[in-house]
């Protein structure tokens, strides 16, 4: 759905090797629009399967964020940061919320690797900036980075956006 | 490019090296490497500081385990038990305002430029010394020391007030966002101290009994500094996250202050930031964490001394 180039020589695309099963093992030929439907049920199926793991990868990330704060705290001797309090809602709303819509849904049939990596890159780098901003707030002293880290993880968000939306794009095409 | 974007591992593992190689650079650069801006010598050739301009006549000092005595500083320490914490108070009556001095670590004005309060002391030969307000904490807020402003800019929260020290001696608190540096030095000011609260203002506690620094909610290991009359000042360090001490509140901080008099008084950098050294020797107990009984290095100080 999604070519990428890397299963073609020189512009070429690459053949499977054929398989010959025995008369006994043949399936039979599945034809038509039946064909057409069953291959798109599979693939939806597979699609939102994949979203409810990765749901799941980010509730747990999402709960780690909680317990490692509330851990942090018992030694910060009664100093806190709203920032590392807040970290567990990056993962949450951008992790388990969109992934669990897209699993209960059939708002996108597949999503776009670059488009996963770019997003997953920007919840990384949100979740480092509470964290980095949390340690630095609760010993006492102002974070200068804070900033950036805003605003990288916001320009893989809406890279994430713009490659899924070039994907599709394409595909339609 | 985009090929690399599409390997899902090689991707992550590349992206994890480099999102924590920038954590450790942000930790390294917050909290490690020093950022020197200056240094006091050559800083102080183009002030109008007023220290050091008199001739000292010190005469013989009577010195004991707990007291300092000569011309011009009149001290003595006492070490009081109030909220389950050792407080050690410094009564100091001095002749001049210019042996009430600030000092910065290694002489250098910069971020992550510390050194422990002792080894500040020993290098100033002060007589009684604690922590400042740890100014290279931020890189914002006003940092006036012995007349001289290293540091213009206010700071964000103006939530909490200075303490400036006059050439005459007087204290008065300011915030910064309703005067600048340099309106401060022309009126007279040789130290400033951007940490906070106020505890004590006009003889009443400026604090409410919930109050803290930032966010924190505990007792902690505590620094004051105090006027009580002309020349007349109190220093105040607590102990505490010890099993000896539990240390003080900003309310209970403020209680003592105001017990021993003071009109005005202020919260310096407390934690384990917080040392008090007299004579050559730390009097109380630093600690960080309450395991280890051991001096943070620090900023600045505040002095007493030639």
């Amino acid at each position: 759905m999604y070519t990428s180039g890397i299963n073609q020589v020189n512009g070429v695309p690459r053949q499977r090797p054929a398989v010959v099963r025995p008369v006994s093992q043949q399936r039979p030929a599945a034809t038509g629009q039946w064909a057409a439907q069953r291959t798109a049920q599979r693939t939806a199926q597979t699609f939102h399967q994949r979203c409810a793991k990765i749901t799941g990868i980010y509730a747990g990330i999402a709960a780690f964020c909680v317990v490692f704060c509330l851990i942090y705290e018992q030694f910060s001797f009664g100093e806190h940061s709203d920032a590392m309090r807040r970290m567990f809602l990056v993962p949450l709303l951008g992790g388990v919320l969109p992934f669990a819509l897209l699993a209960a849904s059939d708002l996108l049939s597949g999503l776009s690797r670059v488009a996963f990596n770019l997003w997953n890159s920007g919840i990384a780098v949100l979740v480092s900036g509470c964290l980095i901003t949390g340690i630095i707030e609760i010993s006492g002293r102002v974070s200068d980075y804070s900033l950036y880290y805003w605003i990288a993880g916001g320009v893989f968000l809406a890279a994430a956006v713009v490659a899924q939306t070039v994907s599709l794009l394409a595909v339609s095409r | 490019m985009l090929r690399f974007l599409q390997k899902p591992f090689a991707y992550a593992a590349v992206f994890s090296v480099m999102l924590a190689s920038v954590n450790t650079f942000v930790l390294l650069k917050t909290y490690v490497i020093p950022s020197v801006q200056g240094y006091v010598t050559e800083l102080s050739d183009n002030s109008s500081g007023t220290a050091g301009t008199t001739e000292v006549i010190k005469g013989d000092p009577v010195i004991t385990d707990s007291s300092y005595a000569d011309e011009n500083i009149q001290l003595t320490l006492t070490t009081v038990r109030y909220a389950d914490t050792d407080v050690y108070v410094a009564d100091i009556t001095l002749s001049s305002a210019e042996y009430l001095k600030t000092a910065l670590a290694s002489n250098t004005f910069g971020t992550n430029v510390t050194q422990k309060t002792s080894e500040m002391a020993a290098a100033h030969n002060a007589i009684l010394a604690v922590n400042g307000d740890y100014y290279g904490a931020s890189r914002q807020g006003y940092v006036i020391k012995n007349g001289v402003i290293y540091r213009d800019t206010a700071r964000k929260d103006t939530s909490y007030d200075d303490l400036v020290i006059y050439s005459d001696g007087s204290f008065g608190i300011v915030n910064e966002s309703e005067v600048t540096a340099q309106q401060l030095l022309d009126s007279g000011v040789v130290n400033l101290f951007a940490f906070g609260p106020a505890l004590v203002q006009n003889g009443q506690i400026a604090v409410s009994q919930n109050q803290e620094v930032g966010r924190a909610m505990a007792n902690n290991p505590r620094t004051a500094i105090g006027i009580v009359d002309d020349l007349h000042y109190i220093i105040v360090v607590s102990d505490g996250r010890t099993n000896q001490s539990q240390g003080l509140s900003l309310y209970q901080l403020a209680q003592v202050m105001q017990q021993y008099g003071c009109v005005t008084a202020y919260n310096l950098d407390g934690g384990g930031s917080s040392t008090m050294v007299f004579n050559g020797e730390v009097v109380n107990n630093p600690t960080t964490n309450g395991n280890r009984i051991s001096e943070r290095t620090v900023s600045d100080i505040v002095y007493i001394g030639y």
